[in-house]
């Protein structure tokens, strides 16, 4: 390779890999917290995860359930009724108010309201991950724009590696000078994570573009389909005991299962929806009274459907999406991993310079604080996030409004403190330290000790203490630094 | 659980036979296999499709994404821990294993005289 080229390629590589990487670490993030967002929701709301046995879905339930549904419905509210699944064992009676999906739990066997209020949920993180929470069509513009970003970064990346990509598949020199390991780290992950991530990155890119064309240009419906727009205007439908049941049971002859399934307005209908673990692509058709049986339907009906059983997985097992949602984090890693050393390359040249001017001594110090902002920002306002589910909330605030500010609070705090000083890195380590090893004590103080769904509580405490224990061990081994 | 421990194996296997088919000044494999012959390099070619194959037959779709997922989880793990049980206190060669042919500047495993010349 020339000596121009690989300049070249180091410089695309880097400058588009840092602004890229900013926004690439929150998706990263969110997304592997959005693998396992029911079970996020069911932490925030200890009393949903219910008392052990874990009662099952009773005939009474649904119809207590349905009744619920149809007066939100009669309401002018356009909600839809998630049933219960293993992985979230309660009604949902959910509706979407632009950010997140809000509503109560019913419980499975009576279909009463379940004590608790309303939290962010792990709602917060999918939509987070899907449009920022930016206005339509920002968000998408944005993440398609950092999805074209991380695939030029990886071709760039696997071109400077090309010639040593096999030999130093495997190399990693913890004893090396810090640079040097930092570097050692970003090639050992990206190496070998390139494949993943280039499919992560491919189909998410894939999903936004069609979201941004569907803006420009709305796709035609057929005659039996409406929006939730479209359906928003029409007329309550009929929801009755029969309905109810003769769609269960259709759902059930033909599905196998209706778990995870919902119940929502479908034009002038009510339709059961299947739940979206049935198939790898995802098929939103429903069985309504008036269609009571599926046609048959190619296992893959559109490329958008293709697309979002490869990105999303909800169809895979426990152990694929564990290994999903580590992917998301190896990802979190790499892109850290890259913008540290752009942030140490950036340092040195400083160093190497005669003189500094003004302009490139703020600019060395808005990398700083975007990197910090990001990097650790983001975690410690997602674990203020979970204890602000669990803390009481000002009386002046509803939860979920208290919730969404604590958030973007600390996180804009977090890019503040960045900008004041150079130690935040080290004082949001810390931070992220203490409320990491915290979390499992909060967790206990504030939620009954027996509990339907044990393993729930301790994956999700022990996430935090691993998040706590690597912040610790970050700490008391990073230099300090002068302010 | 039973596919994920059979990738696992396979794939740290075939993790092993590659650091053993490097040159010695590249090795970070403290358990050495036998010097690399034509049957390991058949081996190698031949562990991840039987890995494939066997995931996909005893977990279908599912397994078809563990074993893609299991392949860099294995390696970055391997990568991690090989070189840091290489016993501490000896001299440590650039990625390498202790006392091998490598320079001891811990740096860059360009300059050792049995690398490939990648730079101009």
């Amino acid at each position: 390779m020339s000596p121009r080229l690989r300049t070249a390629l180091r410089f695309f590589h880097r400058w588009i890999g840092f602004p890229a990487g900013l926004f690439l670490f929150i998706l990263c993030f969110t997304g592997s917290l959005a693998c396992f967002s029911p079970e996020i929701q069911g932490w925030m709301q200890p009393r949903t995860t219910l008392q052990a046995p874990l009662p099952p879905i009773t005939q009474a339930g649904l119809l207590e359930a349905g009744l619920a549904l149809k007066t939100q419905l009669d309401g002018g509210t356009f909600a839809f009724l998630k049933l219960p699944s293993p992985r979230d064992p309660v009604f949902r009676l959910w509706h979407y108010d632009g950010r997140l999906f809000l509503g109560p739990a019913l419980a499975p066997d009576t279909g009463l309201p379940l004590k608790g209020h309303d939290v962010t949920g792990g709602t917060f993180f999918v939509t987070l991950h899907s449009n920022l929470h930016l206005p339509s069509p920002w968000g998408q513009i944005i993440i398609t724009l950092a999805g074209v970003g991380l695939l030029i970064t990886l071709l760039t990346g696997l071109w400077l590696q090309l010639r040593r990509f096999l030999p130093d598949l495997l190399l990693f020199r913890p004893h090396a000078a810090r640079q040097r390991r930092w570097l050692d780290l970003h090639l050992l992950g990206g190496t070998l994570y390139l494949p993943v991530l280039f499919i992560i990155g491919l189909s998410g890119v894939v999903l936004q573009s069609q979201k941004l064309l569907h803006m420009i240009n709305p796709p035609h419906r057929s005659p039996g389909h409406a929006s939730r727009h479209q359906t928003h205007t029409a007329a309550p439908p009929a929801i009755s005991p029969v309905i109810l049941t003769s769609l269960t049971d259709n759902g059930l002859r033909q599905w196998g299962t209706i778990a995870d399934g919902f119940l929502m307005q479908t034009s002038r209908e009510l339709g059961l929806y299947a739940p979206d673990n049935l198939h790898f692509c995802l098929q939103r058709h429903a069985l309504t009274p008036s269609h009571p049986d599926m046609l048959p339907q190619p296992l893959c009906p559109t490329v958008h459907s293709f697309f979002i059983g490869l990105h999303n997985l909800r169809w895979a097992g426990l152990i694929t999406r564990w290994l999903y949602c580590l992917s998301g984090l190896l990802g979190c890693a790499i892109i850290g991993s890259g913008m540290v050393l752009f942030l140490q390359s950036e340092r040195n040249g400083l160093a190497h310079a005669g003189t500094i001017s003004f302009s490139r001594q703020g600019l060395q110090r808005s990398y700083e604080a975007l990197s910090t902002a990001t990097l650790l920002g983001l975690p410690l306002a997602t674990l203020a996030l979970f204890w602000g589910t669990r803390l009481p909330t000002p009386d002046a605030l509803s939860p979920v409004i208290w919730e969404e500010r604590l958030f973007y609070d600390i996180w804009g705090l977090s890019l503040l403190h960045g900008f004041i000083t150079r130690r935040a890195a080290r004082q949001q380590i810390g931070l992220l330290a203490l409320l990491g090893f915290g979390t499992t004590g909060l967790d206990l103080a504030t939620r009954s000790f027996h509990t339907g769904r044990p393993l729930l509580f301790m994956a999700v405490d022990a996430l935090a203490a691993c998040i706590g224990l690597v912040s610790l061990v970050c700490l008391l081994r990073q230099p300090k630094v002068t302010a | 659980m039973m596919t994920l421990a059979l990738l696992a194996i396979l794939w740290t296997l075939v993790w092993l036979l590659h650091l053993n088919g490097l040159p010695a000044y590249r090795r970070q494999n403290p358990c050495h296999l036998p010097p690399a012959s034509r049957f390991q390099n058949h081996l190698l070619r031949l562990l991840p499709v039987l890995a494939l194959v066997s995931a996909c037959l005893m977990d279908g779709l599912d397994g078809l994404f563990l074993w893609a997922f299991t392949a860099p989880v294995t390696g970055i793990l391997l990568g991690i821990i090989l070189p840091l049980c290489v016993p501490a206190g000896r001299p440590r060669a650039s990625g390498g294993l202790a006392g091998s042919l490598s320079s001891l500047n811990g740096q860059s495993l360009q300059k050792h005289s049995e690398a490939p010349k990648y730079l101009p």
